[in-house]
C-alpha cells in the first residue's frame, strides 16, 4: 500500500516535470515555481584505465529508460576520455572528472561541452588528475591526485585557487563551514595518509590536519555537519573503518560497527546515511551487505535492501535525496555494469545495464527550488 | 632441512655439469656424423644447419631460413614470424615496442624461444620479447606447434605448447680465413642501426666470431587518433630507443665427432615508454633501461656406433629499471629494479637401436631468482627440474613420435610462504602417415598437453600475487594434410601445401581478476579454441636466373571464453585474437633487382573480454614492398636494399591504443669483405 502511494506520488512528480520540461532540460529558459524535483539521473562509468572507454548514460527514474553515451552523442561523437571518476550536477551545468585524461569537462545539462578545465600545478608541465567533486556556496571544489585540492569558480569556470594537501586525495566535503580534504596516500602502499586537510573554503588556505585511520577515501557529511570517514585501510591487517569528525574541534570517534567493514557512503534524507559493507573470504570472493545508519544514534538502523534481492560486486554506492532512491553500482570489470535502484522501503525498484565498464557514481539532476547558479 | 635440500639440489646440478663435460675426453672416437635425411627440393645453400622439411613433420612446423628471410627482404624478427600460420604477434608499436608470439591463441607465455637450441626465459613475465633478437645473423627461424620430430633436443624444448627456435649463423669460410661484415641501415623517425660482424678460423678446428650493433631510433611517428569529428593528428612522444648488443662466438671441433660451442652476448639499452594513447593527456614520462647477459655453451658428440649426447650450459643475467614520474607518487617519480638470474643445464642422450629409430632421454635443471625493488618482494627462488624421455620411429611412408614430459618446480621465499611445489606429467604423440606411394600426400594428427607454470609476477608481485595458483594447462590436437612435389619441365616448378584443423582448450588460465580494491592473479578462465591453418608455397624457375616465390597463409581461429556460463562473456572471442588473419608473399629474384612484396592481414579481434563494438580494434592490412642488388667491386661484395613498409599508411593499433607506425623507409648498406 505504501509503495503504490510513493509510486503514485513519483508519477505524479514525474507528469508535472514532464510536462514542462524536456528530459534534462530544464525549465526551458524560465524559472517555474516548482520545488526542487529530480529531473533525470546519469550514471558515470569509469571505464577500463587506459581504454579511453569513459562514458554515460542518462536514465529517468520515472519512465526508466535509458540513454546510453550521451557525452558521445552530446558532441559529435567525441569521446570523454580515460577513467572519468566522478560527475556532479551544480546549477544548470554538469562536471565531470576524467582522471587519467586530466581533464574537467563543463557541460550543459544534455551533456554538451561547454568548457575543458586543464590544470596545471606551478613547476609542472604535467596536467593534474582530477578526482573528486563537492560544492559549497556558489563554488565547485575537486581533488587532484596528484596533492591538491582545487576551486572552481562556477561563472568563469576556471580553477581560481589551488591548495597543496596531502598525498593522493580522494574525496573532498564541506563540513561546519570547513573544507575537508582526504589524503588516501593510495600510491604509497604500504604507507598509506592517515590524514584529513581542513581548508579555508573562501581563502582555500590549509589550517590544519586532523589524523585519521589508514587511507582515507570517503567522506559524507550528515544533516547536523559532522563529517563521516571511511578509511580504507591498508587491504591487509589495518580493516577499513568509519569515523566521525565533529567540525567544532575536529575530533574523531572511530565507531565500532560489529560485523561491518565499510567501503562506500552515501547520504540519504534526515538522519540516514547509507553504507556498503565488503570483505573477502578466503577465496577472494567478496561478501557484501547493505545498511542504513543512523546519524542520531550513531548506530547500525538496519538492512538497506529488504525484499531479498541479492546485490554482488558493489563498486559504487549514490542517492537520490529527493526521490530517495539509492544507487548501487556494481561490476566485474570486465563487462558492463549493472545499476541496482533501491527505493525507501528497501525494495528493488529498477536494475539495469549501465551501458559502459565500472559504473562510479549515479548524479541525480535536479531543476526548480533555488535559482539556478 | 630446507638448506640441505637446496644443497643437494646444487650438486646434483653440479654433478650433471661434470658429467656432461666428460665425455668430450672419453670418447674421441671416429664416427660419422648423423643427418637426419631431408629431401632438399629448394636451392640449396652452404649451410651447416639442417633444415627440416614443414611437409614431412607430423605435426606442424614452419622453417623460414636465411634463403626466405633475404628474398622476403624483412629485417627484423617479428617482421618475418608474421609470415607464418597460427601465429598472433602481440605488438605495442615502434622500434622499442614490446613484441610477443601467441601461437593459435594459447598465449605468448606457452611459446618457448630458444637462441640455439637453448630456452630464453623471463621469469617474471614468463613472455619473450622477439624485438631484443637481431634478424642480421639469424640462419633460420623455426616455429613448431605442438610437438616437433626433432627429439634430440633439451627437455625444455619439449614443455611448451609451441617453440620458436632461432638458429644464428655458424661462419662458412672462402679460402682467406677472415669474414668482415659491416651493414649500416638507416630508417624513418630518425633510426640509425649500424652492425659489424668478424669472424676468423683459427686453425682446421676452431673458429671465432664477434659481433655488435647499435639501434638508435627517435621513433616520433605520427598516427592519427578518431576522436568523433575531429581527426586529431598526433605524434607518438618518448618513444625513442638507444640499445647497443653484442656477441662472442667461438666453435670448434673436438675429436672425431664432438662439436662445441660457447656464446656469449650482452645488451645494454634505454627506451622511452609512449604508453597507450590517452585521449585529452599526452604526457608520458615512463622509461626504461635493460641490461641482459648471458654465457652458454654447448657440447655435442657422438658416444659410439648408436649413442649421442648433447649438453648444454647457461647463465642468464637480466637487469631493468622502470621510471616514471608524476606528482601522483609521494616523491614525484616511480623507480622499480628488477634483476633476474638463471643457471641453467642440460644434458640429453640419443640411442639409435635400428634405423629409423631413435630414442631420446633429456634432463634440464634451472635455477631461477628474482630480485626486486618494491615493496614487500619475497625474492623468490625456483628450480625446475624437467625430465623428457622420448622415442621416434621414421619408416618410408610412415613416422610416429612419442614423448612423456615430467616437470618439477619448487621455490622458496625470504618472506611469506612459496607456492606449493608442483609435479605434472605432459605426453605428446604424432604421427605422419604418407597413404599413397604415388603421390607426396601425408596425412598427420597429433596430440600435446602442455603446462605453463605460473610465473614470479603471477605467485608473488605486490598484492596482485596468488601462491595458490596452479598452472596453466593447454592441449593440443592437431589434425593435417601436407603435400609437396615439383612440376614442370626439369622440375622448375615446387609446390608445398600444408592444411591443418585444430582443437586446443586452456584450463585453468591464469587471469588476473579485479577484486573491489586489489587485482589478483587467479586460475579461473577456460578458453576453447577451434582452428585452422593453411600454408601454400610455390617457387617456379624460368630462363636461367629468375625465380618467384609465392607463399601465402590464412588461419582462422574461434577461441572463446568458456568459463562461466552465466557471464556476459560466455563464448565471446577472447581478446586481441582475430578470427581471421594472413599473410602472402610473392617474391621476384632476377639479376637486376630483386623484389618482393608482402601483404599481412589481421581480422577485427577485441580488446576486452567482452565483444561489443566498444571493444572491437579494427582490421587492416599492411603491405611492404622490398627490393635489393648485390654487386662486387674487386673482391668486395655490396648489398643494397630498400624498403617502403606499411606503403599504403595505414593507420591500425594492434593492441587498443598503441599506434602502430604509418608509412615509413628503411636503407641498408651491407659490405662484405
Amino acid at each position: 500500500m505504501k509503495r503504490t502511494l510513493l509510486r503514485l506520488a513519483i508519477i505524479a512528480g514525474a507528469v508535472l516535470i514532464m510536462s514542462s520540461s524536456s528530459c534534462l532540460d530544464p525549465n526551458n529558459g524560465k524559472e517555474p515555481e516548482i520545488p526542487l524535483t529530480t529531473i533525470g539521473t546519469y550514471i558515470l562509468n569509469n571505464g577500463n584505465f587506459g581504454s579511453n572507454d569513459a562514458n554515460f548514460t542518462a536514465y529517468n527514474p520515472y519512465t526508466k529508460e535509458l540513454n546510453y553515451n550521451i557525452f558521445e552523442r552530446s558532441n559529435e561523437g567525441r569521446k570523454l576520455g580515460d577513467t572519468a571518476q566522478d560527475m556532479i550536477a551544480f546549477g544548470s551545468k554538469i562536471y565531470i572528472a576524467v582522471y587519467n585524461s586530466g581533464v574537467i569537462f563543463v557541460t550543459d545539462l544534455e551533456g554538451k561541452v561547454i568548457k575543458e578545465i586543464k590544470t596545471k600545478a606551478t613547476g609542472s608541465a604535467a596536467n593534474l588528475s582530477p578526482r573528486f567533486f563537492t560544492t559549497w556556496e556558489n563554488y565547485v571544489y575537486v581533488t587532484f591526485y596528484e596533492g591538491y585540492a582545487g576551486k572552481i569558480d562556477t561563472t568563469s569556470l576556471t580553477v581560481t585557487a589551488l591548495a597543496k594537501v596531502g598525498d593522493n586525495p580522494e574525496q573532498i566535503k564541506i563540513a561546519g563551514e570547513k573544507l575537508y580534504v582526504a589524503n588516501s596516500g593510495g600510491m604509497n602502499y604500504p604507507n598509506y595518509g592517515k590524514t584529513l586537510s581542513v581548508l579555508n573554503p573562501v581563502t582555500m588556505d590549509v589550517m590544519s590536519e586532523v589524523k585519521v585511520s589508514d587511507n582515507p577515501v570517503y567522506l559524507e557529511s550528515d544533516s547536523r555537519g559532522n563529517l563521516y570517514v571511511i578509511s580504507m585501510g591498508n587491504y591487509n591487517d589495518v580493516p577499513s573503518c568509519l569515523q566521525i569528525v565533529n567540525p567544532n574541534n575536529d575530533s574523531v570517534q572511530k565507531l565500532e560497527l560489529e560485523g561491518i567493514t565499510p567501503t562506500f557512503i552515501a547520504k540519504g534524507p534526515g538522519n540516514a546515511l547509507y553504507l556498503v559493507s565488503s570483505s573477502y573470504d578466503a577465496n577472494w570472493n567478496l561478501i557484501a551487505d547493505y545498511y542504513i545508519f543512523d546519524t542520531n544514534k550513531k548506530e547500525i538502523y538496519g538492512k538497506l535492501i529488504k525484499d531479498g534481492t541479492r546485490v554482488e560486486n558493489p563498486y559504487s554506492l549514490s542517492a537520490d535525496t529527493l526521490l530517495t532512491l539509492i544507487y548501487i553500482g556494481t561490476s566485474d570489470y570486465v563487462t558492463n555494469g549493472q545499476m541496482y535502484v533501491i527505493d525507501a522501503f528497501g525494495q528493488m525498484y529498477h536494475a539495469f545495464d549501465t551501458g559502459g565498464l565500472n559504473p562510479i557514481t549515479a548524479c541525480p539532476v535536479t531543476a526548480g527550488g533555488q535559482k539556478d547558479k | 632441512m630446507q638448506y640441505s635440500f637446496w644443497a643437494f639440489f646444487k650438486a646434483v646440478a653440479l654433478f650433471a655439469v661434470a658429467l656432461s663435460m666428460l665425455p668430450a675426453t672419453l670418447f674421441a672416437q671416429n664416427k660419422k656424423r648423423d643427418t637426419v635425411v631431408v629431401r632438399h627440393l629448394e636451392e640449396s645453400r652452404i649451410t651447416s644447419v639442417a633444415k627440416p622439411s614443414p611437409t614431412l613433420q607430423s605435426a606442424p612446423v614452419q622453417v623460414m631460413d636465411r634463403t626466405a628471410i633475404e628474398r622476403l627482404g624483412v629485417q627484423e624478427l617479428h617482421e618475418a614470424v608474421k609470415n607464418l600460420a597460427g601465429v598472433n604477434i602481440r605488438d605495442y608499436g615502434g622500434i622499442g615496442g614490446i613484441k610477443t608470439v601467441s601461437i593459435r591463441s594459447l598465449g605468448a607465455q606457452h611459446t618457448a624461444v630458444s637462441y640455439d637450441g637453448i630456452a630464453v626465459f623471463d621469469i617474471q613475465s614468463g613472455q619473450v620479447d622477439i624485438g631484443r633478437f637481431s634478424l642480421d645473423n639469424v640462419e633460420m627461424i623455426t616455429l613448431s606447434i605442438g610437438q616437433s620430430d626433432e627429439i634430440f633436443k633439451s627437455a625444455r624444448m619439449f614443455a611448451s605448447a609451441g617453440t620458436l627456435n632461432i638458429t644464428s649463423s655458424v661462419p662458412v669460410f672462402e679460402e682467406c680465413g677472415t669474414n668482415v661484415i659491416a651493414r649500416m641501415k638507416v630508417g624513418s623517425f630518425g633510426t640509425y642501426n649500424p652492425s659489424l660482424l668478424l669472424e676468423q678460423r683459427l686453425g682446421s678446428r676452431w673458429s671465432i666470431g664477434a659481433n655488435a650493433d647499435w639501434v638508435t631510433s627517435k621513433g616520433d611517428y605520427p598516427f592519427i587518433i578518431d576522436n568523433g569529428r575531429e581527426l586529431e593528428h598526433l605524434l607518438r612522444k618518448n618513444s625513442d630507443v638507444n640499445t647497443l648488443r653484442a656477441e662472442i662466438n667461438l666453435w670448434g671441433s673436438i675429436g672425431a665427432s664432438g662439436k662445441f660451442s660457447l656464446k656469449a652476448s650482452g645488451l645494454s639499452g634505454e627506451r622511452g615508454l609512449p604508453g597507450s594513447v590517452v585521449l585529452y593527456n599526452q604526457d608520458a614520462f615512463e622509461r626504461l633501461w635493460d641490461k641482459n647477459g648471458f654465457v652458454q655453451a654447448s657440447y655435442n658428440t657422438a658416444l659410439g656406433e648408436k649413442w649421442d649426447l648433447k649438453s648444454v650450459l647457461k647463465y642468464n643475467y637480466a637487469w631493468s629499471k622502470y621510471y616514471d614520474e608524476s606528482q601522483r607518487y609521494p616523491l614525484g617519480f616511480v623507480e622499480d629494479l628488477y634483476t633476474q638470474q638463471e643457471y641453467y643445464c642440460s644434458i640429453a642422450t640419443r640411442f639409435k637401436p635400428a634405423e629409423g629409430v631413435e630414442v631420446t632421454f633429456a634432463q634440464d635443471l634451472f635455477y631461477n631468482t628474482l630480485d626486486a625493488s618494491i615493496p614487500e618482494c619475497p625474492f623468490p627462488e625456483r628450480i625446475n627440474s624437467l625430465t623428457t624421455l622420448a622415442g621416434k620411429y621414421q619408416g618410408s611412408s610412415v613416422t610416429i613420435v612419442a614423448s612423456l614430459t615430467n616437470t618439477y618446480i619448487t621455490e622458496k621465499v625470504q618472506k611469506g610462504d612459496p607456492a606449493p611445489d608442483r609435479n605434472n606429467l605432459s605426453p605428446a604423440l604424432s604421427i605422419s602417415w604418407k597413404p599413397f606411394k604415388a603421390t607426396n600426400l601425408r596425412i598427420r594428427a597429433s596430440y600435446k598437453m602442455g603446462y605453463r607454470a605460473p610465473t614470479f609476477n603471477d605467485l608473488y608481485y605486490l598484492r596482485v600475487g596468488n601462491t595458490n595458483l596452479r598452472p596453466e594447462r593447454a592441449d593440443q590436437y592437431n589434425l593435417g594434410l601436407t603435400w609437396s612435389d615439383t612440376f614442370g619441365k626439369e622440375e622448375s616448378g615446387w609446390l608445398s601445401a600444408t592444411l591443418d584443423g585444430y582443437y586446443n582448450s586452456v584450463e585453468d588460465k591464469i587471469v588476473a581478476r579485479p577484486t573491489l580494491f586489489i587485482w589478483k592473479m587467479m586460475n579461473i578462465g577456460k578458453v576453447q579454441i577451434a582452428g585452422a591453418d593453411l600454408s601454400v608455397t610455390s617457387r617456379v624457375r624460368f630462363g636461367s636466373d629468375h625465380s618467384i616465390t609465392l607463399s601465402t597463409n590464412a588461419s582462422y581461429q574461434y577461441a572463446v571464453d568458456i568459463s562461466d556460463p552465466e557471464s556476459k562473456t560466455w563464448r565471446h572471442q577472447i581478446p586481441y585474437t582475430p578470427r581471421i588473419s594472413g599473410a602472402a608473399n610473392l617474391a621476384w629474384n632476377n639479376p637486376w633487382v630483386n623484389l618482393s612484396y608482402i601483404i599481412s592481414f589481421v581480422g577485427e579481434k577485441y580488446s576486452l573480454p567482452l565483444n561489443v563494438e566498444r571493444n572491437l580494434i579494427k582490421g587492416y592490412a599492411e603491405h611492404t614492398i622490398s627490393a635489393y642488388r648485390d654487386f662486387n667491386l674487386r673482391r668486395v661484395s655490396f648489398r643494397l636494399q630498400g624498403e617502403i613498409i606499411n606503403f599504403t599508411n595505414k593507420m591500425y593499433d594492434i593492441i587498443q591504443y598503441y599506434p602502430m607506425p604509418g608509412r615509413n623507409f628503411r636503407l641498408t648498406l651491407k659490405i662484405k669483405i
